[in-house]
């Protein structure tokens, strides 16, 4: 069905192109093979023929990139195989089939095709290709090797309770992490190809009968569409597939961990990897899985609905509190106890800019620290700490460029935001905008600030689900994951947006 | 369509809500001169107010330090008087921290209705700032006294009303009640009262004060009397409308208090020394008040009162074990028949003296005597001037606080 929908769109030109590609052949001649071959993958070094003739008189031609494959495997288990067996039993080159090759070479997996395209797409991947003379079909052996990177645990998601591994940017190895942790016949990989130059391979991974169809239906024809040059990594797909393309709300998820994928395959949700980068996306994504993190649900559920009260606290004042500041400060000298304002006048006398000015000063240089400190090699992250801690914080309050207060508000902005550090394209904009209100219409416009924003956020969807789902209501077992995390004996339930076809986690509590 | 309509809908909202908030203006914090207490006079001669305000503000530097300034004013109105201040000091000042509004006297006696009226108008003014009144000689020195202890006068004031409960020597009157009894028929008005009184000091003079003599003896060698003016509560006020007619002294305001169930708990009840018991204070820790209005056959009102007191004993000077279950009747008693006494003094002064009702059995008639209160048979102040009062007190030592008995001295 998903190659339906791929071609659909498509249609026209590129469907008769392919038409004719696939209509080409390859002959049982090996240098007609060659030949072919050559004329479609263009001439570079990394690009082997290798031509072999045993001692029975066969030939063999090779075909592989150099760097793509395990040489070992190559030598030892298929030209050294084919060698020996020349030499213990010789059979006429015209007797040779693809059974008697399977049967020589010790390899598994081996594909046959004999279909152009389809090989040169084989041997750009990593297959080794093997013709043999007289025979008009190639085997394709998947040999992948290269180097790759170790399992690590991701620096952007450090937890100190729960499993560490996370992705790296082989497809392979991310898959075997996912179904290590679901071993279940219906966790299903679906395998597709985006990017007309880079032919990436892309994997939709779901739980059959837990997730939703109409999420997956949506999903696939959202892929179906894509049409771009490159992907090159998993943020190229989110920003295609996303929903509200200019909301600065995230509404597709990623997470660097397997172990959070596959907790959110268990809701119902639907996991895409990508060969080459190590972030897995995960749709549809909701405001309330911005404070979920997944230690919550490895340490006990008081913690975790503490720390979840935190978050939320955490998002409610990086945004709001320069912006009240500025309000207070400016428009409501009466809302403040009378030492609280004379702190704030002694503060604030022999300061040449308005208040507003100082705030978004302060706001500014704040974000250009964490974008320069963000790249910066880790040991010149020392020097842009100190520099900015003493140079702008200290300095800058002894010498009244900047009053106390203003830098005490946005380090609280700062230390708030790195929680949330997901949502920064958030918390930027719409602190900004509460900043701005504050100072023109105090604390009444940081009040339709937050009016605005939560009405933006209650008006977003991801893949038809409502983002704000589940904050507002009543109901147990529909508040059990958002503020609070409800110890797992009382989450019978998976989402029910998310899962309407198998809701029932557990019933009776896991006990 | 449906985003025109969202939009629309976002901006009709937002309009709407400008009706509801009141009016604000960005001005930068340190642009203000906050006005901290104001003492308001007349001038006998022309009828002209005469404000005298406190206004401070923050010193630059890390350490919020206070700067104070005190200006007098005067005007036709009182709103005049302030916007002269700005001519004397430079700014426009702020009054959304003021904290005391004190009356003199002479002002008080003439009428506070219009004073504290431009009060209740006034949009920055916090509805409870504590207005007091001072004697009328007293009130242009009051900002000038120099408190060690509090930042400005006004911050001492405020204080001083915010601790009433402990004291129960004065009243504590922030604006909103004044309003209240203002406004009603059935209570009078009563508002703390103020005065500066001389006190003798001896303070030595500059740095010569202490100077060490041959002998090593600290002597005083230039020291000289210096008289000294402070601030002091002294009872309160009573007014009949908006007009004082005269004043009672803290006893009797502790009187009041008990009666308008100001004060309830931790204010202290202390007996002089007698032939048969010693000085002592208890502090009280609870406290029911009950206060009936009843007619006699000839239609006259009266009141019975009915006061309970848990109380703690806190001092006691003696030896003797008053506080066993045996002895502590008599402890009791002599409490009960002081306080009785004092309570009776106090309401007999206000019917003979001022025939004004400040402890509100208007408002007890009213709710307990409906049908009398709906058709009186004249005048309120005449009703209560001969209304016949019945009080009993009732107070039981329920502790000694943490010790069991007096120290027993060894000999």
């Amino acid at each position: 069905m998903f190659k339906d929908l791929w071609c659909k769109r498509k249609k026209g030109k590129r469907k008769k192109n392919s038409k004719n590609k696939n209509a080409a052949k390859i002959s049982s001649n090996l240098s007609e093979n060659k030949n072919t071959i050559k004329n479609i993958i263009k001439q570079t070094i990394d690009i082997v023929y290798y031509e072999l003739t045993t001692s029975d008189g066969q030939e063999f031609l090779f075909v592989y990139f150099d760097d793509m494959i395990n040489k070992e495997i190559l030598d030892r288990d298929v030209i050294g195989a084919l060698i020996s067996s020349a030499k213990a039993h010789s059979i006429a080159p015209s007797e040779i089939t693809t059974q008697h090759l399977k049967a020589t070479i010790h390899f598994t997996n081996i594909k046959e095709s004999n279909v152009v395209d389809d090989i040169v797409k084989k041997a750009l991947a990593g297959d080794v290709i093997i013709f043999a003379e007289g025979l008009d079909y190639a085997l394709c052996l998947p040999s992948q090797g290269w180097q790759q990177r170790g399992i690590i645990e991701p620096e952007s998601e450090i937890i100190t309770k729960g499993p560490r591994e996370g992705f790296v940017e082989t497809l392979k190895t991310n898959r075997s992490m996912v179904r290590r942790k679901i071993q279940n016949p219906n966790l299903i990989f679906e395998s597709l190809n985006l990017g007309k130059q880079t032919n990436s391979t892309i994997n939709l991974v779901y739980l059959d009968g837990v997730s939703n169809d109409k999420i997956l239906d949506e999903l696939k024809t959202r892929l179906g569409k894509i049409d771009i040059d490159a992907i090159i990594d998993s943020g190229y797909i989110e920003e295609l597939i996303r929903d509200e393309q200019l909301s600065p709300f995230n509404t597709v998820g990623y997470t660097e961990r397997p172990d959070v994928v596959a907790a959110k395959i268990l809701e119902g949700r639907i996991a895409i990897l990508c060969d080459g980068s190590p972030i897995a996306l995960t749709v549809p994504f909701l405001f309330v899985e911005n404070l979920q993190a997944n230690e919550d649900y490895y340490s006990g559920f008081m913690m975790a609905s503490i720390n979840r009260v935190i978050r939320f606290s955490s998002f409610l004042l990086t945004v709001f509190i320069p912006g009240m500041y500025v309000a207070i400060v400016t428009n409501h000298h009466e809302l403040i106890p009378s030492k609280l304002l004379f702190s704030f006048i002694a503060s604030r006398v022999g300061v040449p800019f308005p208040t507003i000015v100082e705030v978004l000063a302060m706001i500014f240089v704040f974000e250009l620290l964490r974008e320069s400190g963000l790249r910066l090699p880790k040991g010149l992250g020392q020097t842009v700490s100190i520099v900015g801690a003493l140079v702008l914080g200290q300095a800058a309050v002894e010498a009244k460029f900047i009053s106390a207060p203003v830098v005490i508000v946005i380090a609280i902005t700062a230390i708030t935001s790195f929680i949330f550090y997901h949502m920064n394209s958030v918390m930027v904009i719409s602190r900004l905008m509460v900043t701005v209100l504050g100072a023109m219409f105090g604390l009444y416009g940081v009040t339709v600030g937050l009016i605005g924003i939560f009405l933006h956020m209650y008006s977003l969807q991801s893949f038809g689900i409502p983002y704000m789902s589940y904050i507002g209501s009543l109901k147990g077992q529909e508040v059990k994951d958002t503020l609070v995390r409800a110890p797992w004996w009382y989450m019978h339930l998976r989402p029910r947006l998310l899962s309407k076809k198998n809701h029932i986690r557990n019933r009776h509590g896991g006990k | 369509m449906k985003k025109l309509k969202s939009i629309v809908l976002f901006f009709i909202i937002f309009a709407i809500c400008f009706s509801f908030v009141g009016c604000w203006n960005y001005k930068d914090v340190e642009l203000q001169f906050v006005v901290m207490g104001m003492a308001i006079d007349i001038d006998p001669a022309t009828g002209e107010y005469l404000i005298h305000a406190e206004i401070s503000k923050a010193k630059g530097g890390t350490e919020a330090e206070l700067i104070t300034r005190l200006e007098t004013a005067r005007g036709i109105t009182l709103y005049d008087a302030t916007r002269n201040i700005i001519a004397k000091i430079g700014a426009k000042v702020y009054w959304g921290h003021t904290m005391v509004y004190v009356l003199s006297e002479r002002l008080a006696k003439q009428g506070i209705a219009d004073a504290i009226g431009v009060l209740s108008r006034q949009t920055q003014v916090r509805s409870d700032i504590f207005i007091l009144v001072c004697e009328s000689e007293s009130i242009e020195k009051i900002f000038e006294f120099e408190d060690p202890i509090h930042e400005d006068i006004s911050q001492h004031l405020h204080d001083l009303e915010e601790d009433y409960e402990a004291s129960t020597k004065y009243r504590r009157a922030p604006l909103f009640i004044v309003l209240q009894e203002l406004a009603s028929n059935e209570i009078s008005l009563t508002l703390p009262y103020i005065k500066m009184v001389k006190i003798e000091s001896e303070e030595s003079k500059g740095g010569e004060g202490k100077t060490k003599s041959s002998g090593g003896e600290e002597t005083k060698s230039a020291s000289e009397e210096k008289v000294e003016e402070i601030i002091v509560a002294d009872g309160s006020t009573v007014f009949k409308g908006d007009i004082m007619v005269g004043r009672i002294d803290g006893l009797d305001t502790q009187s009041v208090l008990i009666l308008k169930e100001e004060a309830k708990e931790n204010y202290i009840l202390t007996i002089k020394e007698s032939e048969e018991l010693p000085s002592c204070t208890i502090e009280v820790i609870n406290s029911d008040l009950n206060i009936n209005p009843v007619l006699d056959k000839e239609e006259n009102l009266g009141f019975n009162i009915e006061l309970k007191l848990e109380g703690d004993l806190v001092e006691l000077h003696t030896e003797r074990d008053l506080v066993s279950e045996e002895e502590k009747g008599d402890l009791e008693d002599a409490f009960e028949a002081m306080l009785e006494n004092q309570i009776r003094k106090t309401i007999e002064k206000t019917q003979k003296d001022y025939q004004a009702d400040i402890f509100g059995f208007a408002s007890v008639t009213h709710r307990k005597q409906g049908e009398y209160w709906s058709a009186l048979p004249m005048r309120w102040e005449d009703i209560y001037e001969k209304a016949e009062i019945d009080v009993s007190v009732d107070i039981e030592i329920e502790s000694s606080s943490l010790s069991m008995g007096s120290i027993r001295i060894g000999r």
